[in-house]
């Protein structure tokens, strides 16, 4: 838990540290006509940020306690397991548009981790992303990410919803 | 008044017609469907459907779009419940309790819970808006920028009590909040800050994409650490479900009165639905006996936000069919509705187009109680969801999410910021930084800060005006007493926690 | 073959070495677009068409007046069949409008993007520094301009602008003038009122047109310089008062013939309007822009935008070709000297 706690607190630091720098830069005095100028407020937050947490690192380091893992045993997996796929997923979204990659991925995620049949697979991983399809990019004119093949794997559906309506 | 009664009567007789009527179902059906699907909010419904709208007779046009509100508002509490992911801004605070609830194994209840809250809070402000609408819109003029800050100021002293343990991480976990509401366009000068020459981060952060990650894909994190799960969790709602939230809601009146009271005011001009949940959420908690329960799955924690949004989602048609200014960002759009149509909201709408504002009024009346049969009949079947396994719940719901985070500002990048949000949702929780006040610094930052210094602007840089003392341009002294009494109430709040300790202490002594 | 051009297009977007690889693809297309094609039999037309929904781009948030009107449009368009594919209304409003203007000026050469604007195309790139100019759009027309007007609440005693300017004359920088947004419109005209009468008001910005009548209204600021539609109503309703009309003539509308121009009431020349226009994406060809210009010049003239145009106020004036950019030309020039001058830029 020490290293995480550390660890974040270095990053708020820096974010504190960049929004201080940006808010120096555009002017943080609190003018005698015009009151506080644009960066008066935001200097004053990420100043606070910063003493905050240089203050927790500081409190870290008193400590003897290094305390749990902020991951338990064999968490590690399954988290990843979540988010490893979810950013593969927007990864390929501008190769196969959004609705395509969510095929690919919902399909993937019932199969190998849900250890699902392969038909229902096929048909819940193909019903969503067709309706989600019809319901955003058709009837609401939504235009989702489509990507280079995204017009080319979901243009026919779209053709047939223009023919049934 | 009665020459009200008669009009509202003709109006919702209009309303009533088959056309008008079946406009409504369609309406509140999607709206709905727009509220539960995370980051699609009222706002985008109805901006969506205007072009369609077009075409219709602008009474059938006006009842889909307000009906597509109502369903939204009735509907973002569904996801928040049920998987810890708010669908519109304004049910982040029902997820405190909801969820928990929802977890216990009791989503039928929270879900019959919220949905009555909402409806009661409908009820209400129809009712401010039926037979008060003049009065109302007088007291609405009367809000400014330091009066409106002073609200600001009230709603944040009402979760005092929601920080984490640990002072310092919740300092830094609100002043992060308030951070990245600054980033992008200072509204004051139109200086950009924090963007460092980025189109991305000129847009700022989204509220709702935040929300999204923070809590939903933080909690869907939080959940797999134990192993991925492959069954899902007992979700089921019965008839008893219903009664038994008739009561509760009936021994929790109390936080009921409180959060239609409070949505009520917000509608009416400075915030509009999400700060009034908030608002309403937070002084329900500081008000209640059993403090302890609060965020763990307790009533009033349920009632009260739902109540607040419903109530101030009502009233925020009031100013804008009165005044012409919008209560909430969906009835920015709506009016922008009524302009296609030719009919310019404002003081005069009420003279000139009378019938057309019964006929609306009437319409939110039919609309808001036809949503309560409505949501209901839809309440067993997203009940349902939760029993469906983990392997296939958990990416749909990234995909939809993903959808949503999307549809908000049709920017790629804030698909991203979802995913990165929710990391950072787990690390929040599992290293104790509270998310709460966090999320509301992010939300009210913006509003906060431009009122703050519109005040000063206006006051010439003398600090004063925040509480109520100007000096007008003979160079005597004015004081707005709502100001006052709303900073005063806030400073009250904000130290009620001290002062009641301090009270208490003298009691013993004495005794 | 409308619609495998419009296949192969979108590939050598994605850059040349893509559309190799995926040549089968387009065997592929061609055999499923001949097939369509028989289905959707398509008309002898040799004028270009739109192949995919247009991109309807708006450079502000939903529910303002750029936002309005471009939801009013597109469903006009869809009415009277002046595309074959429908206009989609996409809002792009970060930066006050700049992210939209960058998306446009990104699509080179994309024939299924246009963007709506108003003033915030000559003020956005200079006050947020965006490396953005309106030349690095197509410009297509200009459809409408806006009015605006000099309001004063009825309870104070200004009947007239020469009475009102007096008045702040008197003391500089107690007036306070409400306007939308910083660095943008309503500051800019402020700064050219200010500049014509020797006059220094206090302008607070706000968040919207509405927002900034009704705190007229509830009289926590003195005037402001908002568009008719913004105020009529509470014209109507006695609460607020017209002093005078910004531009060199009066507004010919029934409801405002009665408000006296600046010029009438203080002597003084001042008009500014502001622009309700329509660009596409930069290097696109003359046929394409030939489509767009011709929708908008129709759109211009159906019966539903003619009742548009007297419900908001709005100047109704049609403009496109060489002499809307001459306009664009010397209005850009005349924002960039305000600005400079007023010290909104730095």
């Amino acid at each position: 838990m020490r290293k995480a706690n550390v660890g974040l607190a270095v990053f708020f630091l820096a974010l504190g540290a960049l929004c201080l720098y940006d808010s120096v830069r555009i002017g943080f005095r609190w003018l005698p006509v015009t009151g506080p100028g644009p960066g008066f407020l935001p200097f004053y937050l990420a100043l606070g940020c910063v003493v905050g947490s240089a203050l927790i690192i500081l409190r870290e380091f008193k400590k003897e306690d290094k305390g749990l893992p902020l991951i338990p045993e064999g968490g590690l997996g399954p988290i990843l397991w979540v988010l490893i796929p979810s950013t593969v997923m927007l990864m390929i979204v501008p190769i196969f548009g959004l609705h395509a990659a969510a095929l690919i991925y919902i399909a993937f995620y019932m199969k190998v981790v849900g250890k699902i049949e392969v038909y229902k697979c096929a048909l819940i991983s193909i019903l969503f992303p067709v309706s989600l399809y019809i319901i955003f990019d058709k009837v609401f004119l939504i235009p989702l990410p489509s990507g280079i093949l995204g017009d080319y794997l979901f243009g026919p559906v779209g053709k047939l919803y223009d023919v049934i309506f | 008044m009665a020459e009200n009664m008669q009009l509202l009567m003709s109006g919702i007789g209009t309303a009533l017609m088959p056309v008008n009527f079946i406009t409504a179902i369609v309406g509140l059906a999607l709206g709905i469907i727009v509220g539960v699907l995370p980051g699609l909010g009222g706002a985008n419904g109805v901006a969506i459907l205007i072009p369609l709208t077009v075409a219709m007779d602008p009474v059938a046009g006006i009842i889909l779009l307000a009906s597509i509100y109502w369903g939204a508002l009735y509907g973002g509490g569904i996801t928040a419940i049920l998987f810890n992911i708010p669908g519109e801004p304004w049910s982040v605070a029902v997820t405190f309790d909801g969820y928990p609830l929802a977890n216990k194994g009791e989503p039928g209840k929270a879900l019959v819970l919220s949905f009555l809250a909402h409806s009661v809070g409908a009820v209400i402000g129809v009712i401010l808006l039926s037979f008060f609408a003049p009065i109302i819109a007088a007291f609405a003029l009367m809000f400014g920028p330091s009066e409106v800050f002073a609200v600001m100021m009230l709603t944040f002293s009402a979760f005092v009590g929601l920080g984490g343990k640990d002072a310092v991480k919740s300092c830094v976990s609100i002043f992060i909040g308030f951070l990245l509401a600054c980033v992008g366009m200072d509204i004051v000068t139109g200086e950009m800050r924090m963007t460092f020459g980025s189109i991305d981060l000129m847009a700022g952060f989204d509220f709702i994409i935040a929300v999204i990650g923070l809590f939903g894909l933080g909690e869907i994190l939080l959940t797999v650490e134990e192993g991925l799960k492959i069954e899902g969790k007992a979700g089921k709602i019965s008839l008893k479900d219903v009664k038994d939230g008739f009561v509760i809601i009936c021994k929790e009146w109390k936080a009921l009165v409180l959060g239609v009271g409070i949505g009520a005011w917000m509608g009416l001009k400075p915030g509009g639905a999400t700060p009034a949940s908030f608002m309403a959420y937070g002084f329900a908690k500081q008000g209640a006996k059993n403090k302890d329960e609060f965020g763990k799955g307790a009533y009033a924690g349920i009632i009260a936000p739902e109540a607040a949004t419903h109530s101030a989602g009502t009233s925020a048609a009031l100013p804008m069919i009165t005044l012409g200014i919008p209560g909430s960002p969906t009835m920015a759009v709506i009016m922008g509705g009524l302009m296609i149509f030719g009919l310019i909201p404002g003081p005069m709408l009420f003279k000139e187009h009378a019938t057309f504002v019964w006929a609306f009024i009437g319409s939110c009346w039919v609309g808001n109680i036809l949503g309560l049969f409505i949501v209901m009949a839809f309440a067993p079947l997203f009940a349902a969801i939760l029993r469906v396994r983990f392997a296939i719940i958990m990416p749909i719901i990234v995909y939809v999410c993903a959808i949503g985070a999307y549809a908000v500002n049709n920017r790629m990048i804030d698909i991203y910021y979802m995913i990165v949000f929710g990391v950072f949702g787990y690390l929040f929780k599992k290293l104790d930084y509270p998310i709460a006040p966090m999320v509301l610094a992010l939300v009210l930052g913006g509003m906060a800060e431009s009122a703050l210094r519109q005040s000063l602007l206006m006051s010439g840089g003398n600090p004063g005006v925040l509480i109520g003392l100007k000096i007008n341009e003979a160079g005597r002294l004015e004081i707005s007493w709502l100001c006052l009494l709303i900073m005063i109430a806030a400073f009250i709040i904000f130290f009620w926690p001290s002062i009641s300790g301090f009270l208490e202490k003298r009691k013993k002594a004495s005794a | 073959m409308r619609l495998l051009r419009s296949g192969v297009i979108k590939l050598s977007h994605g850059g040349s070495s893509m559309s190799k690889r995926f040549s089968w693809f387009k065997i592929l297309m061609v055999v499923a677009c001949s097939l369509a094609m028989v289905a959707t039999s398509i008309g002898t037309a040799k004028a270009w068409e739109p192949k995919m929904p247009v991109e309807f781009i708006i450079p502000a948030g939903a529910g303002g007046g750029a936002d309005v009107m471009a939801r009013f449009i597109a469903p006009i368009i869809s009415k009277h069949k002046l595309s074959p594919k429908p206009f989609v209304v996409i809002n792009k409003s970060a930066g006050a409008g700049a992210e939209g203007f960058m998306y446009v000026k990104g699509q080179k050469g994309n024939p299924h993007v246009i963007i709506i604007t108003l003033d915030n195309l000559f003020t956005t790139p200079l006050a947020t520094g965006v490396p953005f100019h309106w030349k690095d759009m197509t410009p297509v027309a200009k459809l409408a301009l806006d009015y605006f007007i000099l309001w004063v609440h009825t309870d104070t005693p200004y009947k007239t602008a020469a009475e009102y300017f007096d008045a702040v004359k008197k003391s500089p920088g107690k007036f306070v003038m409400g306007g939308t947004g910083a660095k943008q419109e309503d500051q800019v005209l402020t700064v050219l009122i200010e500049q014509t009468y020797g006059l220094k008001f206090n302008y607070v910005p706000f968040k919207g047109g509405g927002a900034v009548a009704v705190e007229l209204v509830g009289k926590h600021i003195d005037s402001t310089v908002n568009n008719p539609s913004e105020a009529v109503s509470h014209m109507k309703n006695g609460t607020l008062r017209a002093l005078a009309v910004c531009d060199n003539e009066r507004i010919d509308l029934p409801d405002w013939k009665q408000v006296p121009t600046l010029k009438e009431s203080t002597g003084k020349d001042v008009s500014y309007l502001m622009l309700r226009g329509i660009f596409m994406a930069p290097g696109v060809k003359p046929d394409e822009l030939a489509f767009y210009v011709d929708v908008f010049k129709k759109v211009s003239e159906t019966p539903e935008w003619k009742k548009y145009v007297t419900d908001m106020g709005l100047k109704d004036s049609f403009l496109a070709g060489d002499e809307y950019v001459k306009w664009l030309e010397a209005k850009d020039k005349e924002v960039k000297e305000l600005m400079t001058s007023g010290g909104l830029l730095k």
